[in-house]
């Protein structure tokens, strides 16, 4: 890692200088640099994690901006996660930043996620949720989920072996449309999932593991659900062996 | 017996944020689900098939518990019962 600079005296407090080396050492794969990826690559970027890999294959659009804070008026039209990259250099000169203008596929997630320490879901569909879900089962590579509408929004994270997968949470999907949604909704649900994957990766805190975050921000409420694994879940069915 | 039924998101923009329903005993989460989507017309349909289910996407925690649709109708509620009603959202 590079050497620890004053950058991180706030935060060394917390979780040592050990931990503080292992964000240095960890890499991590989020998926989407969009409403979630903002906060989430940005929170993880200046924590100093030292290698993000961000896989989106849109482009910035006007209508991207009240939410998508890594990307300004000047990116509209370019590669979001060249915009992405452009903006974390500048928060951030130690990282390492592998930007991949892919869709993420069946035939690609592997080789995507390859060397990834946690895998973090910032995607707007539950198509590659799933795909992320089976990735992260096969492989035991954590995965921490989230997603927003409106003033609301859930997050969890999977532990593959320990606690239920995606599917046993949600084994339909809710309908797909396009959502309203406030930037500071993405903002509260992205930077718990960088608050999560902090968590992970420098060994400190009880993750959100085995319970869903359900936050309502129009109303103030958070409730926790603890849940599961289904006994029919036919996806975490074939990929785990010790089930709580 | 009295019920309360908490909506989330846009639940809570059809159903309200926070509502009493009145069943008899021995109601069961369906029951209940059923009387609330009652009160608000064609968007009951939010919450229920045309077959009076509970859509397959509908989070019901009762208890701290996930309530799976397909098993609210075993579930019977005890008066002063408070359970949540959330959709799953998908944006990022």
């Amino acid at each position: 890692m590079s050497s620890i600079t004053t950058r991180y005296t706030r935060q060394i407090p917390l979780f040592g200088r050990e931990g503080q080396e292992k964000l240095a050492d960890a890499t991590v794969f989020v998926a989407g640099a969009g409403g979630l990826g903002s906060p989430v690559a940005t929170y993880l970027a200046v924590a100093g994690v030292g290698e993000l890999i961000i896989v989106d294959d849109d482009l910035v659009q006007e209508s991207n901006l009240n939410r998508q804070f890594l990307h300004a008026n000047l990116n509209i039209g370019m590669r979001k996660v060249y915009s992405a990259a452009e903006t974390l250099a500048a928060l951030n000169p130690d990282l390492t930043l592998t930007a991949i203008p892919e869709r993420i596929t069946p035939d690609t997630v592997d080789s995507l996620t390859d060397g990834a320490d946690i895998l973090v879901d910032a995607t707007d569909n539950f198509t590659t949720r799933y795909l992320l879900n089976e990735t992260a089962l096969t492989t035991g590579i954590p995965l921490v989920h989230g997603a927003v509408e409106g003033f609301s929004g859930q997050m969890t994270t999977i532990i593959p072996g320990e606690t239920p997968c995606l599917s046993c949470l949600f084994p339909h999907p809710p309908p797909e449309k396009e959502t309203p949604v406030i930037g500071a909704t993405a903002g509260v649900i992205g930077s718990l999932q960088a608050m999560e994957v902090i968590k992970y990766l420098t060994g400190t805190g009880r993750l959100l593991a085995g319970r869903l975050l359900i936050w309502d921000g129009m109303s103030g409420r958070t409730d926790y659900l603890s849940v599961s694994h289904r006994p029919d879940c036919c996806v975490c069915h074939k990929y785990t062996v010790s089930k709580s | 017996m009295r019920i309360t039924i908490i909506c989330y998101a846009r639940f809570r923009d059809v159903f309200g944020e926070e509502s009493i329903v009145e069943v008899p005993d021995s109601a069961t989460i369906l029951d209940a689900v059923r009387l609330l989507a009652g009160r608000v017309g064609p968007d009951a349909d939010l919450l229920l098939t045309p077959e009076g289910l509970i859509r397959d996407y509908v989070m019901v925690v009762h208890q701290g518990s996930r309530i799976l649709p397909a098993e609210a109708g075993t579930i019977t509620l005890s008066d002063g019962d408070t359970f949540t009603l959330f959709p799953p959202v998908s944006g990022g």
